[in-house]
């Protein structure tokens, strides 16, 4: 599962499952320093997102 | 790009996570310390970084993305301690002994397809774990 804020970029390369943390920012994809509760709400959300089939290649956005 | 003409892998996924191993691959440039840094003009190598390592002892070498942030925080990018406390909570089973960490900068896509990419792979797979998380810078 590919965590990525360069959804353009990264779909380039066709990765079989992967999320885009909404509002995040390039040098900080899981979450902003110092942020614990937002880093672990982006890390469930991309565990969770492994237990959902999709179409391969998918790039979801996450909330 | 070669990779980008071949079909797209895909391996269903039906554990449950509380059964389920994880480790952590980062291009963001993580590496430890105690590592040789990177080649800033381009790196085709990869780091191995065990997965109890403290994050003070972490630090990014990459110049092609702003990593201030990941400078205060390095779970930023690389979340070892929120994967840790997902497995002291039981919320996945375990975190694999080792994670990886490039850097994402290179003209040269070969040695990552033929070497760092495979190495990694086939370390992983003979290491217990069922899912791979991958991040960038």
């Amino acid at each position: 599962m590919l965590i990525t804020v360069e959804p353009a970029q990264s779909a380039a390369a066709r990765p079989p499952r992967a999320v885009v943390p909404v509002n995040h920012q390039i040098g900080w994809p899981m979450g902003p320093p110092g942020d614990a509760a937002e880093q672990r709400r982006t890390l469930l959300a991309a565990l969770q997102a492994m237990l959902e089939p999709v179409e391969p290649g998918t790039i979801r956005p996450i909330e | 790009m070669q990779l980008a003409r071949r079909a797209i892998p895909y391996t269903p996924f039906e554990r449950k996570l509380a059964d389920t191993t994880v480790a952590l691959v980062s291009t963001a440039g993580v590496h430890l310390r105690t590592h040789e840094p990177y080649n800033v003009e381009g790196d085709t190598s990869y780091r191995t970084i065990p997965s109890n390592t403290p994050p003070s002892d972490l630090m990014v070498t990459h110049e092609h993305y702003d990593h201030q942030q990941a400078d205060r925080d390095i779970n930023c990018v690389f979340p070892i301690d929120r994967l840790r406390e997902l497995a002291e909570s039981g919320i996945i089973k375990a975190v694999s002994p080792d994670f990886y960490g490039l850097m994402g900068y290179t003209l040269r896509m070969q040695p990552i397809l033929e070497v760092s990419a495979p190495e990694i792979a086939q370390k992983i797979e003979r290491s217990p774990t069922d899912l791979v998380l991958l991040t960038g810078g």
